[in-house]
């Protein structure tokens, strides 16, 4: 892969059965903002060749960045839907998740770097709720948001990445994965995560339950990001190449959101917000 | 698969209380290191807390959500039912809405900037210990399968009720055995419910928990609770592993014989929460 090629971009959201866009609390985000794929020409690709001009397919679709060398930077955050406004706090995390150049200079450090994205939940989350709250209410605020987060980092052929619970990572190649960060069973996912807290001094033993890793790209290589309930799906496939061949043939949101219907009915997907961001290095 | 539906306000899950108030209840917690509360404090304040944490993790905004239906039956001198503010199953909104009081206290924590703070945290309370006369624990049984039956009826879908029985005493109108059988026959397409006890330390042997039997008992009371406490599934032997440290064997059930306040916290959120959050 050379240092110009241009990855192929996808991200796809989707509430749990029953929930709104509003009550999701997963959140994600691309820098660039994905726009710039957007504006860019779509690759034509077998099945996405429909006539119809990329943009109207919604961020689903198959996108190139039109940019000179490749710098990208992913971030994938799960707010834990027990506590007060996590949606909030998972997007602010993802914001925050994408901010820093790369190579980062706080890779794994992240915890330490995200005290105005604290102070920006405390301040949306009380602009939210009544001004005189019920004693739950206060309780819930008062113990703040926490969330789960991914963030990968490319720069040319190179990735770094970094994260603290069960969103995870995935470098696949050819079919098989090259790397999963972090390298979690299925049983792990039973288990409560570490999550980052929206209060300062609340993250509890976060040292030594960050997950780091890199890796070097090849062309034809993807990383792909998910959160919990997709991450444990893909983990618990006994063909990993087969699991992730559905997931590349997801080429607009139409079709992810039919695909994970499908897996919530016969129980394999949980029933939860998911999140899944791929990146194709074609 | 058993014990696997997910819990929703369309499909909530339920949890009812049998908590013991006879005058034993009155002594302290006989093993070392336990604090000089009695029983009765103890398991107030440990339910109590419980309830408020379940209704704060089910807080959204402003409303709360009715994730799990909540009661308490309440067994001693006074007789058997529910607290004042607690009749029947409850949705946790209206859990909320109605404690008896909520009190203040007064907690020190970390600023995240080198410093303490104190904070002024609420604590409500549904119920008060009380501790005087006998142990009709069977007809708390009883009154509680006439509850759960109607439960289950109405939820078929639901992940079957928990129940969950704590006591320091032996029952004193029969053998519970049978009263613990007839309420797992209550359930629903999910599973039986589950039966879970806790015997108080009484400063007497024979303490154990979660065993997968009850040959090492004689028998006698505390052998019904154990062959009347059902197998742990297996998200909760998880539960007990990642947040508190226990080892539970498969077929582990969930029961402790001679339990001290520590023990009763740490089953009481083991066997309380049926599912990972």
């Amino acid at each position: 892969m050379s240092q110009n090629s241009l990855p192929s971009l996808r991200a796809f959201r989707l509430p749990k059965h029953g929930g709104s866009e509003a009550s999701c609390q997963d959140a994600f985000r691309i820098a660039p903002d994905l726009s710039a794929w957007r504006a860019a020409p779509l690759r034509q690709r077998k099945g996405a060749a429909d006539g119809r001009p990329a943009r109207a397919r919604g961020r689903g679709r198959r996108q190139v960045w039109g940019g000179v060398g490749l710098r990208l930077r992913m971030a994938v955050a799960d707010g834990a839907s027990t506590t007060c406004c996590s949606g909030l706090w998972a997007q602010l995390l993802a914001r925050a998740g994408v901010q820093y150049t790369v190579p980062w200079e706080d890779l794994g450090a992240f915890p330490e770097r995200i005290k105005e994205s604290r102070v920006a939940w405390a301040q949306g989350a009380r602009t939210s709720l009544p001004a005189n709250l019920p004693w739950y209410a206060e309780a819930s605020l008062d113990l703040g948001a926490y969330a789960t987060v991914v963030r990968v980092a490319v720069v040319g052929r190179n990735w770094e990445a970094d994260g603290w619970g069960d969103s995870c990572l995935f470098h696949v190649r050819q079919g098989r994965p090259i790397q999963t960060l972090p390298p979690l069973t299925v049983a792990d996912f039973a288990a409560a995560p570490c999550m980052l807290s929206s209060i300062p001094g609340r993250d509890g033993t976060l040292q030594g339950r960050q997950f780091m890793g890199s890796g070097v790209l090849e062309q034809g290589d993807a990383l792909l990001l998910a959160t919990d309930a997709l991450s444990c799906w893909l983990i618990a496939q006994a063909c990993f190449a087969t699991a992730v061949e559905e997931l590349m043939a997801l080429d607009g949101e139409d079709a992810f959101a039919a695909w994970v219907a499908d897996k919530r009915l016969h129980h394999s997907l949980k029933n939860d917000d998911t999140t899944l961001l791929i990146a194709e290095f074609v | 698969m058993p014990y696997t539906a997910e819990i929703s306000r369309a499909n909530p899950s339920c949890l009812l209380f049998l908590l013991d108030q006879s005058g034993s209840m009155n002594e302290s917690f006989c093993l070392p290191g336990d604090p000089p509360i009695s029983k009765a404090l103890g398991v107030s304040t440990a339910v109590n807390r419980l309830i408020g944490n379940f209704v704060v993790a089910s807080t959204r905004g402003a409303e709360v959500y009715d994730h799990i239906h909540v009661g308490v039956i309440t067994y001693g001198g006074e007789g058997v039912g529910h607290p004042p503010h607690f009749q029947g199953l409850l949705g946790l909104s209206e859990v909320a809405e109605n404690p008896l009081r909520v009190e203040s206290r007064t907690q020190e924590a970390f600023d995240g900037a080198g410093g303490i703070i104190r904070k002024e945290i609420k604590m409500p309370v549904w119920f008060d210990p009380q501790a005087n006369g006998g142990t009709p624990m069977c007809q708390a049984l009883g009154m509680a399968r006439g509850i759960l039956q109607s439960w289950c009826e109405s939820h078929p879908d639901s992940f079957p009720p928990i129940i969950i029985n704590v006591t320091d005493g032996e029952a004193g109108d029969g053998d519970p055995l049978q009263g613990l059988r007839d309420l797992q026959a209550c359930g629903t397409q999910d599973g039986p419910a589950l039966t879970f006890n806790v015997f108080l330390a009484n400063g007497q042997s024979h303490g154990s928990a979660y065993p997968t039997g009850s040959g090492h008992l004689p028998e006698g009371p505390l052998r019904s609770l154990v062959e009347g406490s059902s197998i742990l599934p297996e998200a909760m032997r998880r539960r007990a592993m990642s947040d508190h440290e226990i080892s539970i064997p498969e077929g582990g059930r969930g029961v402790l014989i001679q339990a001290s306040i520590v023990d009763l916290v740490k089953f009481l959120d083991i066997g309380s929460r049926p599912m990972f959050a």
